[in-house]
């Protein structure tokens, strides 16, 4: 997952918040605390924001007033859908070994 | 939703802790974002450290330390400033060193220096007229530059770096003025070397010398405004320098010197780790020693001196690696918008 570089999981967080439609910060805010149980704090949010415009991953769209919304983008879903498919591997395999070894899960 | 001037004001304070860049891009929508935030939480002490590390995170990158979001050309001349500032550091420490471990070296019933005292020396000298060189080209390129584009426009961006460098650069000009370049130093005798570089040493240590002494206790036996000069002269070549590496980041440059400021910065790494590797020579052979200079009288000002050379020039090199590797995130620029999600 190179391309979400540093602070990868809040990434994941705002990609797949983006996933359900466009939203400006505050909205993404309140979408992953929502989803996730996560508070995405400002400095955090923006660092992950202009990382993932940087990176075509999402696009910025015509400021409303003051607030900006973001939109995902073709390449940033297909970088949200690898991570997603990397990740039920691993959550297979974590399943699989715990009821096979610890009869837990 | 509240949205009062208190709270934008706080957000626009917060909004401080970033680069004028980010600002520029973010600004709106983050004092928007902290309006909201405030709204549900008035207070959140975590919230704040977590903006102002990240602002200074931003910051560092936006001197160019660190991997940004940037376009090419914007991380390439913030390299080159950054470089400029740490090369003119390592600079004035080593044409002070350099002089003063010159004049001892060239000194008539001296002890007589040890073959690597003589081949650090040496070296350092090449080193230090390299990186003279090498930072007055590139103050002539970029203040031809910047003259011209004051003459055609656009001139706001570097109205006021210009004025603070003008300002500054006077202020050390005039500064020399109360030291006596007299007989001791001019005229320069070019047709004899060895006097000649001697003469050359004398006038190095006796420029830095204000530079240096950042510190310096004030003399009874000076005037009020020379103790005054002396005091803010070390201040004032930090601006001078800050002011000319911001104008060579914002100044529109003609393609000749573009290619010049790369190689300009190129050429900054290479002396400041040369200079550092005949610097840790000379301190660590024990040959020159330049004790009647105050420098350096007992080991703990050498390693201080030694870990900010070092500093220094790792952060140069640091740089110049982030430059050449940092590539490739603008290269993704094949992007598709879908209509709708």
């Amino acid at each position: 997952m190179a391309e979400l570089g540093r602070n990868a999981g809040a990434a994941i967080l705002v990609l797949s918040s983006l996933a359900g439609g466009d939203k400006h910060g505050y909205a993404l805010v309140k979408d992953v605390e929502e989803f996730a149980g996560v508070h995405l704090p400002p400095g955090t949010l923006y660092q992950v924001l202009a990382r993932l415009e940087g990176r075509g991953l999402i696009v910025a769209l015509e400021a409303e007033e003051r607030r900006r919304p973001y939109r995902l983008t073709a390449l940033g879903a297909t970088v949200l859908g690898d991570y997603i498919t990397a990740q039920q591997k691993v959550l297979k395999t974590g399943h699989a070994r715990l009821k096979r070894s610890w009869s837990l899960a | 939703m509240t949205n009062n001037l208190d709270d934008t004001r706080r957000a626009l304070r917060l909004l401080r802790w970033y680069p004028s860049a980010w600002r520029e891009r973010y600004g709106e929508e983050f004092v928007d974002h902290m309006e909201q935030e405030f709204a549900d939480r008035t207070i959140d002490v975590r919230r704040t450290l977590n903006v102002a590390y990240k602002g200074l995170v931003a910051r560092v990158g936006d001197i160019g330390l660190s991997k940004t979001e940037a376009s090419a050309d914007v991380r390439q001349r913030a390299a080159f400033g950054t470089s400029f500032v740490l090369t003119a550091f390592v600079a004035v420490f080593a044409l002070s060193f350099w002089s003063r471990a010159m004049m001892l070296w060239n000194s008539p019933g001296g002890p007589r220096a040890s073959v690597p005292d003589t081949v650090a020396v040496g070296a350092q000298t090449v080193m230090v007229g390299l990186m003279l060189l090498t930072l007055m080209a590139v103050l002539t390129v970029v203040g031809f530059n910047v003259a011209r584009q004051l003459l055609r426009g656009p001139v706001r961006p570097l109205a006021v770096p210009s004025l603070f460098a003008a300002a500054s650069g006077f202020l050390l000009l005039w500064a020399q003025q109360f030291f006596d370049f007299g007989p001791g130093y001019f005229p320069v005798p070019w047709s004899h070397p060895g006097l000649a570089i001697k003469r050359l040493a004398g006038l190095g240590w006796a420029i830095t010398l204000r530079w240096n002494d950042l510190w310096n206790l004030w003399s009874q036996e000076t005037t009020r405004t020379q103790n005054i000069v002396d005091t803010i002269a070390p201040l004032a070549l930090l601006v001078f320098v800050i002011s000319v590496a911001t104008l060579a980041r914002r100044v529109e440059l003609c393609r000749l010197s573009e290619r010049f400021i790369t190689a300009a910065g190129s050429l900054f790494g290479a002396l400041t780790a040369s200079f550092l590797i005949t610097y840790v020579v000379s301190i660590s052979v024990d040959g020159v020693e330049v004790r009647y200079f105050a420098f350096p009288q007992s080991v703990w000002p050498a390693l201080v001196d030694l870990a900010l050379v070092a500093l220094a020039t790792v952060l140069v090199a640091r740089v110049g690696v982030l430059v050449r590797r940092d590539n490739g995130p603008n290269q993704v620029t094949l992007v598709t918008v879908p209509d709708d999600t």
